[in-house]
């Protein structure tokens, strides 16, 4: 019964929010304050149903009810309850549930802002969001129902897929498609303000800005979340492998990132009007694309998320939105003429577009790399997939392109600068640059490529620890102390500093990307019990497996004892664990991890005998990655922070200073 | 006891959505308009003060030379005061239209009160 009734709430959400569409454009259309209420009023009303429809599949997971479908390809009497939570998203039915409980819940919030400050804008981006939902619901209701019966019930579930049993598997997912979801947010109030005829004076800019960089990181947090969990958890060795899942979550988050620093020229300047639309429009446009992807499209991956055809139908979903938005922007153009013009190429807004389009050139390649396999096949039956070394080749110099900018851009001011101006601002950043180089030169391994991306790694450190360095300085020459006058600098120029800080967690990214990449050490051993290996500075010896038998998998866990020169590091364990029923084996590494190096170890193979072969890295800086998260979170929330100007009603310019004629 | 959860979850956007119609709304939707002037004046006012205050900053700090300083900060001076001005005119102007419709109120109360006396 519990479950019936988790199927008429979705039926009832469905229905609720197809009302919220027509209701919110009709009552705009009309001018219907009551309806337009209405169907907002629907659409909240969908949280609380779709909250009785997932409360009815966890239910249903808790009892092991095996006869609905999705209980039963997705657990066993053997999965620990905590992994309910898990289940609850591992296959596509359960996803999408997830998908729209989580969508609707941002929304909710969203729409209660939006109504509050873009009050012309708010029936349509309620109506388009409401639409992004009607699709969840529809394809739930219709196609993939999460909670429908089985005819024969069986005795036990299939169990959820061995690889997703970690405790990484509770946060990269849910994170990931929670931040490709919530792009349609900010994409809602763009197109909403274009549909209300609202585009053209910046109304939703701060709105925008706000959804963006609320999606831009989640999106950041589930691409790091992920690279952590295949770095320390699935024992791959390594955080990227530019698979195409990896791809398309990194796709919306590249040109989300564009538009973050785009809407803030459109926000101080009146400008990229149309830019920052067609921008949000690929955004979200790649949004759908990853989760097209995800849900087993047609691009063959190692780790896609759940295997179904439903991903055409996300395709399908995905085309109709670009040609509507397309036909809405067309339609709309005449009123996003931008206020102000470009003064200057020297300029902060110059190095935003510069950096926009290197950020899209970004996730262009990189979708021409994912879907090229599918040309490829259509072409010629033959199916040519695009390796590391393309993506690596194109986007390793783009990326370092727009590091660079990172470290340009925020030293030139709004509107105009001279060369002189610059090279005085760029006097200490380059110097930092060439310290690195020469440091580089005498001591480092020589890796040219490796020298230059960590040179302008130290160029934008020192460029904005002189930007505060300087900024404080300039406060306390007015009477602050200095730990006062640094406080205040941040809280005056929150986006700014903000920013600041989350570019010094993009620079610990990068700096762990480069350091790992041009430095790791690997090497495969066939080791027996007893042996030892050095490998650097380390010399470990592999002193013995133990096996040990669970109902639904065998385990060997290897021990190591480890010395990084006369110094006992402790021992470590990795293991490898095989799952007859599903034919899968997982492998954990194990990791002495340090802000220097990581020292890595993942079995790949035991034999009889006790000997076994093992992987055995040594990647340097990869630590600094998974600390960027922290201070990028931080660096977003100073930056997200409100602060409203003064009003002229409070700070009135005085008469003495206004320009003669005004 | 599937018809009373059916029913009583049905209730819940029936009474979402038909509250508004039934209870009313309380204040008109689309009294505030985004596009108004005076919310573009309170945008360009924001964008003008926050560039004066990102221009004094880059200029403290040496990213800007003294003249470039000077000339960014006459165009935003000259915003701030374009957008005062016209923030002035609309309310002399609000004021203006106040008056001519108390004065229009007055003359068909006069009006009124006239016919009202020939009348009787």
């Amino acid at each position: 019964m519990i479950v019936e009734s988790g199927q008429l709430a979705l039926v009832l959400a469905l229905l609720a929010t197809g009302y919220a569409v027509v209701a919110s454009v009709m009552g705009v259309a009309r001018r219907s304050p009551e309806l337009v209420m209405s169907g907002r009023y629907g659409f909240y009303s969908t949280v609380i149903l779709l909250l009785v429809a997932t409360a009815a599949l966890v239910y249903a997971f808790v009892t092991n009810d095996f006869s609905v479908r999705y209980v039963a390809e997705n657990s066993s009497l053997a999965m620990p309850k905590a992994y309910t939570w898990v289940a609850l998203y591992a296959g596509n039915a359960g996803s999408m549930l997830f998908l729209a409980i989580i969508f609707s819940a941002f929304a909710l919030v969203a729409v209660g802002t939006i109504r509050k400050r873009l009050p012309y804008t708010a029936p349509y981006a309620t109506a388009i969001m409401a639409m992004v939902l009607l699709f969840l619901l529809a394809v739930m209701v219709f196609l993939a129902n999460p909670l429908s019966r089985l005819d024969v019930v069986p005795l036990d579930g299939q169990g959820i897929n061995p690889l997703l049993v970690h405790f990484g598997m509770f946060i990269h997912p849910p994170v990931q498609m929670t931040g490709l979801i919530v792009v349609a947010i900010p994409f809602s109030i763009a197109m909403g303000a274009l549909l209300a005829g609202k585009g053209g004076n910046d109304e939703w800019v701060d709105l925008g800005r706000t959804w963006g960089m609320i999606a831009w990181l989640i999106l950041t947090l589930g691409l790091l979340l992920g690279s952590w969990w295949a770095y320390t958890i699935l024992g791959w060795g390594g955080y990227w492998a530019w698979d195409p899942v990896e791809n398309s979550a990194l796709m919306p988050w590249l040109a989300m990132t564009a538009f973050v620093h785009s809407i803030m020229v459109q926000k101080r300047r009146g400008m990229f009007r149309m830019w920052n639309m067609v921008i949000i429009i690929i955004g979200f446009t790649l949004a759908q694309l990853g989760m097209f992807i995800n849900r087993g499209g047609p691009v063959p991956s190692v780790h896609s998320f759940a295997q179904s055809a439903m991903g055409w139908i996300f395709l399908g979903f995905m085309a109709f939105t670009l040609v509507a938005s397309i036909a809405v922007f067309v339609w709309k153009v005449d009123t996003l003429k931008s206020r102000g013009r470009l003064e200057s190429m020297l300029s902060r807004e110059s190095a935003f577009l510069a950096q926009n389009l290197a950020f899209l050139a970004g996730a262009f390649v990189t979708l021409w790399g994912t879907v090229f396999p599918i040309f490829s096949e259509t072409a010629s039956d033959v199916t040519i997939t695009v390796g590391q070394p393309f993506f690596n080749l194109v986007n390793g110099p783009l990326l370092l392109f727009i590091v660079f900018l990172m470290g340009v851009g925020p030293l030139l001011p709004w509107r105009r600068a001279t060369i002189g101006s610059l090279i005085r601002a760029l006097r200490i950043p380059l110097a930092a640059a060439g310290v690195i180089g020469l440091i580089f030169m005498i001591v480092g391994p020589r890796q040219p490529v490796a020298t230059v991306a960590f040179m302008t790694c130290a160029m934008v450190l020192a460029g904005i620890g002189q930007e505060w360095v300087r900024g404080t300085q300039s406060r306390h020459r007015k009477g602050e102390n200095y730990a006062k006058a640094f406080m205040m600098l941040l809280s005056a120029n929150r986006p700014r500093y903000g920013g600041y800080v989350v570019h010094i967690s993009i620079i610990m990214l990068a700096a762990g990307a480069i350091g790992s990449s041009f430095y790791s050490v690997q090497r495969d051993l066939v080791m027996s019990p007893g042996d030892t290996e050095t490998i650097g500075e380390y010399t470990f010896t592999y002193t013995g497996t133990t096996h040990q038998s669970h109902p639904d998998r065998e385990e060997d866990y290897a021990q190591f004892e480890v010395y990084s020169g006369d110094t006992y590091l402790g021992e470590m364990e990795p293991f490898r664990a095989v799952y007859p029923d599903f034919r899968v084996a997982s492998t954990r590494g194990a990791i002495h991890s340090t802000p220097i190096e990581d020292f890595y170890i993942v079995p790949s193979e035991f034999t009889d005998g006790g000997q076994a072969v093992f992987r055995v890295l040594i990647n340097p800086m990869v630590w600094w990655m998974w600390a960027s998260g922290p201070i990028m979170i931080l660096g977003t929330l100073l930056a997200l922070a409100p602060r409203r100007e003064p009003s002229p009603a409070t700070l009135r310019v005085p008469a003495g200073m206004r320009p003669a004629g005004v | 006891m599937l018809i009373i959860i059916a029913l009583v979850l049905a209730l819940i956007p029936t009474i979402a959505i038909l509250w508004p119609f039934v209870v009313g709304v309380r204040r008109d939707e689309f009294a505030e308009d985004e596009s108004a002037p005076i919310a573009d004046l309170m945008r360009r006012w924001d964008a003008a003060v926050a560039g004066l205050k990102s221009s004094e900053l880059d200029h403290a700090i040496g990213n800007l030379t003294d003249q470039d300083y000077r000339t960014i900060r006459r165009q935003l001076m000259t915003e701030a005061a374009v957008v005062l001005k016209t923030m002035e005119l609309e309310e002399a102007e609000e004021e203006q239209m106040l008056t001519a419709v108390r004065t229009e109120m007055q003359a068909v109360r006069a009006r009124a009160v006239g016919e009202t006396v020939s009348e009787s």
